[in-house]
């Protein structure tokens, strides 16, 4: 694996070159100049993986966000004001500075993923459309809805409204059949723990579907609504079992 | 918590003296108080250290010993001997002022050591950044707090917030997040709290050298 640092932070581009030392990972370019890194915007596409800080002078993160680079991203930030933002942008993780070696192998662990999931299916998943600005835990109440904490508000969410949900680094995607996307500050499996077991069913390592949304099935790719979500292997038994299916 | 100093001195020409001498650092908040009643109230809630001199008409600072939880510093040409506080001579200067600052340690490695992995190259590397970067807001950001460059301010103070998590300040990191967080929308509060950290700053680097 290889990578790119785009990094205004001397300290933060030694910390990140140790941790890739660690693991292999080559450093083939470090950008220092957020400005230069926007011109050679091409060049950055040549890589596994971008480590991008948000904060830079001149030109943000989000601007060589804006122009597509088709490197997998992991955002580094001393703060998480900006994750919701990151994660529209398909980025795979949103690193907060500092951050331990276990975490940073984590956000590796998920670049490795997605590439797989790529390789498999030779295909980009869909990119999420703007998220509304959520945050913190699911709750469940009953067996027909769960609450999620909107800023510091509980809001009810109807389960038959829920059509995906998407693992996000630290945060969940919940995809709803309005189109309407809420970032959550959970993990899958605790948010997982909250829904019936018998609607949902996790079918790839970052997704949850609900079952009653899939139309179609494929060998390693189902699809929900519009999106295309991955199946892994491990879990297409048990998505099965729980499906009516005449042969 | 930001550095407040509780000074006793009833002298008002050493009083004076005292308050051209603050001038030094504008990052140190400061009561002067004229006898010792202060010291019948609880001083940790509102002060973090306590300067004083030895003795006012016919009481001493020794007497209130037992109240006294933060650290104090005794001005005093007399030889104390068997004297829980620090002692120096009188004149107080900005020196011997600022290295009793130092003398309460605000820093730690152990969350350093942890990113490090039990790598001494490591660490050494990384504190060589900090101690880089501290002198660099040190020697810059008095400039920047006299000509409220705000948007300079705001950019060195976010690149410090992850430093002073790293280091486990944790009041200092919290007043570098509420700066980040207002100074565009409150200059003038927001400068005031970036001289209370530069104070930080400059201590920290003190202790890290």
């Amino acid at each position: 694996m290889n990578c790119i640092i785009i990094e205004d932070d001397v300290f933060y581009i030694e910390f990140l070159q140790n941790y890739c030392k660690k693991l292999n990972i080559e450093v083939k370019a470090v950008y220092q100049n957020s400005v230069l890194a926007l011109q050679e915007i091409d060049q950055l596409s040549d890589c596994d993986v971008i480590f991008l800080d948000i904060h830079m002078p001149d030109i943000s993160g989000f601007d060589i966000l804006k122009n597509k680079p088709k490197s997998h991203v992991i955002i580094l930030s001393a703060d998480d004001t900006n994750a919701i933002k990151a994660f529209d942008y398909n980025v795979v993780d949103y690193l907060q500075k500092p951050f331990e070696f276990e975490r940073f192998m984590r956000a590796i662990n998920r670049v490795k993923e997605r590439m797989a999931t790529l390789t498999n299916n030779n295909s980009v998943p869909a990119q999420p459309s703007a998220p509304v600005p959520t945050s913190t835990v699911a709750k469940k109440l009953n067996s027909n809805s769960i609450y999620v904490n909107i800023n510091k508000k509980l809001i009810k969410l109807n389960i038959d409204d829920i059509n995906v949900i998407e693992a996000k680094g630290d945060y969940v995607l919940i995809k709803l059949e309005n189109s309407e996307n809420l970032i959550v500050h959970s993990t899958l499996k605790r948010i997982k723990e909250k829904l019936p077991q018998d609607i949902f069913s996790q079918v790839h390592r970052s997704y949850i579907v609900n079952l009653k949304k899939i139309v179609d099935i494929e060998e390693s790719t189902i699809v929900v609504d519009r999106d295309v979500i991955p199946i892994s292997k491990s879990n297409r038994a048990p998505l099965m079992e729980k499906l009516d299916i005449i042969n | 918590m930001p550095i407040k100093v509780l000074f006793i001195e009833n002298d008002k020409v050493a009083q004076d003296s005292l308050k051209s001498l603050l001038h030094n650092n504008s990052g140190i908040q400061f009561t002067i108080s004229d006898d010792f009643s202060l010291l019948n109230e609880p001083l940790a809630n509102d002060y973090t250290h306590l300067i004083s001199v030895l003795k006012i008409n016919n009481s001493s600072i020794i007497d209130f010993k037992n109240l006294i939880s933060i650290p104090t510093l005794i001005i005093s040409d007399e030889n104390l001997e068997d004297n829980a506080f620090s002692v120096t001579k009188s004149p107080l200067s900005y020196d011997k002022l600022f290295g009793f600052l130092c003398e309460k340690i605000i820093i730690s490695d152990n969350t350093l050591e942890k990113y490090a992995m039990g790598d001494p190259e490591f660490m050494t590397q990384m504190k060589g950044h900090i101690i880089e970067e501290f002198e660099q807001n040190v020697n810059e950001m008095p400039v920047l707090i006299k000509n409220k460059n705000i948007e300079e301010l705001k950019s060195k103070v976010h690149q410090l917030v992850s430093k002073f998590s790293l280091l486990e300040m944790v009041s200092t990191y919290d007043l570098s997040k509420e700066i980040d967080a207002n100074i565009l929308e409150q200059p003038e509060k927001q400068i005031e709290n970036t001289k209370q950290l530069l104070l930080d700053v400059e201590i920290a680097l003190a202790q890290l050298k």
